[in-house]
């Protein structure tokens, strides 16, 4: 190991000192490879024993004495939950303002959203019917409308053709309708249960 | 060397050690291994826990251009050391008594 190596795994292991106590360790032991000289580098470190040994004497020192140890890592603070204190709820009051119509647009917003996906499967489903039963009849009065095909044969021709793209399209709107109403809504709902289900887990 | 320093006599070696004159960690052990085997890496939570009660100071001075820090003992530093000078030699008498009781 190098006497590098060697502070890089003493800082690390030093992880639950906060930083100026930390700085101050590193600092004596890196006076101590200066003093002792780099022809003595590995001598040293064969007296201190490894990093990990020298960090554990120093935060053994620090609990036996009860310094007030700082939480070790950032990880910990996740864990502490703040509680509603009173600056909050002053923080509450004076961002009214500004916060009320920010919820408001928010909740219309999401309403929008609600009233625009049932919009969309109310379109779809009267989309779907509508061309299929124009379509049929459609084409049924189209073929009854070729008997005098003698006059406009052309226009005639085209009210059969133009039922036949209706009762089409409808029916390819079919799968589309069952694709919406199995898979798309019921996959939505549950992503927006996942989503709010995290948001309670924090 | 039979003996293993506890922490009070290793507070009172540093103590007296920085009494005759400031020094710097690795002279410091240096010189306490000339006392008693102690490990090189037990000197620095001493070093910590001695500044922190207030016994020790710290200062940096530079020297042959890089920095060298210092331990001073303070005014506190210097009544525990008399203090603990006095419990070693009632220690002292007590364990010679003892020593020499046995070799009768």
């Amino acid at each position: 190991m190098t006497r590098e190596e060697y502070m890089y795994a003493l800082q690390s292991c030093l992880y639950a000192l906060s930083p100026e106590e930390r700085a101050a360790a590193l600092q004596y032991y890196a006076e101590y490879f200066d003093d002792a000289g780099p022809e003595n580098e590995q001598q040293v470190m064969a007296d201190l024993g490894s990093p990990q040994e020298v960090a554990k004497q120093i935060l053994k020192d620090f609990a036996e004495n009860r310094y007030p140890l700082p939480g070790c890592r950032p990880a910990d603070s996740r864990t502490r939950r703040p509680a509603l204190s009173g600056w909050m709820v002053l923080l509450g009051i004076l961002l009214l303002p500004i916060l009320l119509p920010l919820a408001i647009a928010l909740i219309a917003v999401v309403f929008g959203l609600l009233v625009g996906i049932l919009c969309l499967a109310a379109v779809l489903v009267i989309a779907t019917v509508a061309l299929i039963l124009t379509g049929i009849a459609g084409t049924f009065g189209g073929i009854a409308g070729l008997a005098g095909w003698a006059a406009y044969p052309w226009q005639r021709w085209f009210s059969v053709g133009e039922a036949f793209i209706r009762l089409g399209t409808g029916l390819l709107l079919l799968p589309f309708c069952w694709w919406f109403f199995r898979s798309a809504l019921p996959g939505l709902y549950r992503q927006i249960q996942n989503l709010l289900a995290r948001q309670k887990k924090r | 060397m039979v003996f293993q320093l506890g922490s009070a006599l290793l507070d009172v070696c540093v103590l007296a050690i920085l009494a005759r004159q400031d020094s710097y960690g690795y002279s410091l052990t240096s010189e306490l291994k000339n006392v008693m085997s102690i490990s090189e890496s037990t000197l620095y939570p001493v070093l910590r826990r001695l500044q922190k009660e207030g016994l020790l100071t710290t200062y940096d001075q530079a020297y042959q251009g890089r920095n060298r820090r210092y331990y001073r003992i303070t005014e506190a530093g210097h009544r525990r050391l008399r203090e603990y000078q006095e419990e070693w030699r009632s220690f002292k008498a007590r364990l010679d008594h003892i020593l020499e009781e046995e070799t009768k």
